[in-house]
């Protein structure tokens, strides 16, 4: 560190006085952390491992392996996933689309502030917007009905449920990953335009070099949308009217009241989930390191 | 290179039509109140709604703390540890993104066990909101301060600025946050595009906020609900539009999921 | 017939005249830049012979084989990008093989071709490093071996030097020349630097508007810029206006003052005004006017500046601002503003070009 020099040519500050200026510049955000996110976070886990007659006790997350938590946690991840998966192969496809130059020049733009809409949009209104388009009455159910002879509701369709909930949840999800892919991908092109020049066929191109510079974004990519749909509440809650079995529903129906049950069960509900999302976080950020030390 | 072109435009107006057609569908539904009434009635009736009002009135303001309290409490810690303490500088980043881990459903859960009651001011539920809100838009936040600083050679600002007998109140007031503006304005845009359309904390804790009114619309006016919906999306796209254009081609995910 | 011939080469983007009609005959060996400044289609011109861009009309030929229309992949032209775009998941070493493995040349042959190259560009040891292990002056040697490895016709390089600092850049320019005269490689090099191209190349492309104002030598170029742009985007000139006085002897005036040059452009009248350009460092101070004072301008020292070996000099002759470099004589001191002066140069040192108003 170099010595900020000044005309009040101040003393060698000793090290109580720099610990303590450091300290203020610090301290709001250490304290608003500390109070807001970390003691929160601990005291769901103190709360899971305590509570009731049962002391120090494992009791609650032995719980969570019962049917209905464990299948909340399988629907979660299932769908979770699906969408992730789902949203990372159509998103890809679509950013390629954008940057590849398949598409008119024009439209890149566009494509990027949409993606940048739609990954935001989300909650309640998405919720409003799908049930008017796929719902029971909506736009594209009765157009599908009355000119392609097609219900959907009587092949076992129903937006209010897994199915639903995947197609609704990739409209944010692929605008998502099309944003995440756009920088890896505008960068490609001048590998591509080098491996061409070098003789590579296509084929060649992503074989040994295009994927293999990927395959971490993608990954990453992959990863953060997994999050993404994992912690999401709004949606579904609106869509399935709170009827679905997933993780967050569950904790909501319980802090909202309105199922009743244990307390410290909500608190162990709660830590597995951020388990989860620092397990997927941490994987993200290592494959993101590599990222970083490749993008120059 | 031929078939490549019309396979892209095939993936493109694909998806062009997934992500247009809900939008067209909201908007049609909208429109259709009723045989005997105008087209614009679901519209007229939401904004003669004193509760559209009052929840976007609050939902704006909510909005607001959350960007105030995210600078007041990552500025100062960020600007130091660019300017004095590199080694920090990991730390406040890691600690700025990780409410990430954490869900809205698990924070406001965490908040209401450990302040639920008898801890003072704290225990307040508007005081929650705010800090629930505030820790929600730390990632954003603490994303545009990061981008605004590196922008700017912060250490020969504050340098000069010290040089030419400012104190550090000026230094930070006059100097440094004047530019972050720009950078700052547009993480301030998206957490006022999340904060909007918010639900699950506010319903929680028991706030009638825009999303809340939202829902509560959706359940018993649908019309209504569809243009509350298509009024949603075209403020999340005027905040993002605005995003977008102050700091460019900046990859951010939020939302009220 | 030449080795590479463009042949009247038409780029537009939009209604962007990129590329407007350029022709370039490339003899086997040869080190041609093109120079220009940004925008002015020299990269654009690079991609179309690369086989990166179409052109709207005309033709890329090599040896007698029309490329236009060829896929850059088959065009076997070793190129080097202004960002390198070393693949960042294989090894120097491997980066280098790439073309050969495109080529399915067999890996008995591969392994003392990549030394060999690597060792050319003074890399031999650190084969194993992946590009982000390398410094930007690695890295570009990399590049430059990569694209020679399987032994292209063409090598091409888009400002290669570009992002490296100043003292690599001239180190590395040297090398690149050296190693380009030793393979005997036709090479198109692509520079907005006009030092860098007037000590690399054989000659030089002056670039302006998507088309070539000049193709010369750098001797050329430097001493008798065919266009007034030339002679201004081209190390630092003098533009003084002068009035015709005699066609046929070459004889111009400024301010009663007489100027002898070697030629006039075609088609000039009496009386009308022509650019002189003339550089600083061709500029002499002389005290006594002579009896034959062609080529001696009075003018006032407006300002004087120490450079070291030369002073550098602001003398207006009326009212026109000249820049004049003279060698330092410690013996004098140096004039000073205000003061007066005569300046001379000789007659084939100036360029005469039209008036453009």
């Amino acid at each position: 560190m170099t010595q900020v020099s000044t005309s009040k040519a101040a003393p060698p500050l000793n090290r109580a006085t720099r610990i303590w200026t450091t300290g203020v510049w610090f301290l709001p955000f250490g304290l608003f952390a500390v109070l807001f996110l970390f003691l929160p976070s601990i005291g769901l886990f103190v709360g899971s491992v305590t509570g009731g007659a049962h002391g120090l006790t494992l009791t609650y997350f032995g719980q969570l392996f019962q049917s209905q938590y464990l299948d909340a946690y399988k629907v979660s991840v299932e769908l979770s996933a699906a969408t992730a998966l789902i949203g990372a192969v159509v998103g890809v496809v679509l950013a390629w689309a954008v940057v590849g130059g398949g598409l008119p020049r024009f439209l890149r733009p566009f494509f990027l502030t949409f993606s940048g809409v739609a990954s935001n949009f989300a909650g309640i209104p998405l919720a409003f917007a799908f049930t008017a388009s796929l719902g029971p009455v909506g736009l594209v159910t009765l157009f599908l009905s009355h000119h392609l002879n097609l219900n959907l509701y009587q092949h076992g369709f129903s937006l209010f449920g897994f199915s639903g909930l995947v197609i609704t949840y990739l409209y944010f999800q692929i605008p998502l990953m099309v944003l995440l892919m756009v920088p890896a991908l505008d960068n490609m092109s001048r590998w591509g335009e080098a491996a061409m020049n070098l003789g590579a066929s296509p084929w060649q191109f992503w074989w040994h070099i295009g994927l293999p510079i990927l395959r971490l974004p993608l990954l990453g990519a992959t990863l953060l949308l997994f999050g993404n749909s994992f912690g999401a509440y709004a949606t579904a809650y609106a869509l399935t009217s709170g009827m679905i079995n997933l993780v967050p529903i569950v904790i909501g129906q319980e802090l909202s009241g309105n199922v009743v049950f244990s307390p410290s069960l909500a608190d162990a509900l709660a830590v597995g989930m951020v388990l989860i999302m620092t397990t997927i976080f941490a994987v993200y950020l290592l494959t993101n390191r590599n990222v970083v030390r490749w993008q120059r | 290179m031929k078939g490549s072109r019309i396979w892209s435009l095939i993936v493109g107006v694909v998806g062009l039509l997934y992500f247009v057609v809900p939008l067209i569908a909201t908007a049609q539904f909208s429109v259709q109140e009723g045989p005997s009434k105008p087209f614009w009635a679901a519209y007229s009736s939401i904004l003669a709604d004193p509760q559209f009002w009052s929840s976007l009135r609050l939902s704006l303001f909510m909005a607001l703390s959350a960007v105030v309290i995210g600078l007041v409490v990552i500025v100062p810690a960020a600007y130091w540890a660019f300017l004095r303490v590199p080694r920090m500088q990991s730390w406040v980043e890691f600690i700025s993104i990780l409410p990430f881990v954490v869900p809205p459903i698990v924070l406001v859960l965490g908040l209401v066990r450990l302040y639920g009651s008898g801890f003072g001011p704290l225990s307040d539920r508007p005081v929650m909101l705010m800090a629930a809100y505030g820790v929600v838009s730390m990632p954003y936040l603490f994303r545009s301060v990061d981008n605004g600083l590196r922008s700017m050679d912060v250490r020969a600002l504050t340098e000069a600025a010290l040089g030419l007998g400012a104190s550090w109140p000026r230094v930070l007031f006059r100097v440094v946050l004047p530019n972050l503006r720009t950078a700052l304005l547009g993480g301030a845009f998206l957490v006022f595009a999340l904060i909007m359309g918010e639900y699950a904390i506010s319903s929680m804790l028991g706030f009638n906020t825009f999303g809340v009114y939202m829902l509560l619309t959706g359940q018993t006016r649908a019309h209504a609900a569809a243009a509350l919906a298509l009024i949603s999306f075209g403020l999340v796209w005027l905040l993002v539009g605005v995003m977008q254009a102050v700091n460019r081609g900046n990859v951010t995910i939020g939302g009220a999921r | 017939m030449s080795f590479l011939d463009i042949q009247n080469v038409q780029r537009h983007f939009g209604s962007q005249r990129a590329v407007d009609g350029v022709s370039i005959a490339v003899e086997r060996g040869e080190f041609i830049s093109l120079l220009g400044p940004s925008g002015s289609g020299k990269t654009t011109l690079l991609r179309i012979v690369a086989g990166f861009e179409r052109p709207d009309s005309g033709a890329i030929v090599v040896d007698g084989e029309n490329l236009t229309r060829t896929p850059p992949q088959r065009r076997n032209m070793g190129m080097v990008f202004q960002s390198y775009a070393l693949f960042p998941n294989l090894t120097a070493a491997d980066n280098v093989a790439f073309g050969l493995r495109t080529r399915h040349v067999p890996p008995t042959k591969i392994k003392p071709r990549v030394e060999e190259l690597l060792t050319m560009v003074g890399l031999g040891e650190k084969a194993g490093r992946y590009p982000h292990q390398l410094s930007g002056g690695e890295q570009q040697r990399v590049a430059l071996a990569r694209a020679l490895a399987p032994n292209p016709r063409v090598l091409l390089l888009d400002e290669p030097l570009s992002a490296l600092d100043a003292r690599i850049r001239v180190t590395l320019r040297a090398e690149i020349r050296r190693i380009q005269r030793t393979l005997h490689i036709t090479t198109l090099y692509v520079t907005h630097d006009q030092e860098e191209a007037l000590a690399m190349s054989d000659r030089v492309v002056v670039f302006n508007q998507g088309h070539a104002e000049q193709i010369g030598t750098p001797e050329d170029i430097y001493d008798r810029p065919a266009t007034s742009f030339v002679s201004s985007f081209v190390g630092t000139t003098n533009r003084l206006v002068a009035q015709v006085a005699d066609v046929r002897a070459g004889l111009c005036v400024i301010d009663g003052q007489k100027v002898q040059v070697t030629a006039l452009p075609d088609g000039i009248d009496q009386g009308s005004a022509v650019d002189l350009w003339l550089r600083p460092e061709r500029i002499h101070l002389t005290n006594h006017k002579g009896p034959d004072d062609t080529n001696q301008l009075s003018g006032t020292v407006e300002d004087a500046m120490f450079l070291g070996a030369r002073t550098g000099m602001r003398v207006t002759i009326n009212g026109q601002p000249v820049m004049v470099d003279v060698p330092r004589d410690p013996g004098y001191p140096n004039p000073r503003a205000g003061e007066l002066v005569t300046i001379y140069f000789s007659t084939n040192l100036t360029a005469t070009l039209s008036n453009a108003q």
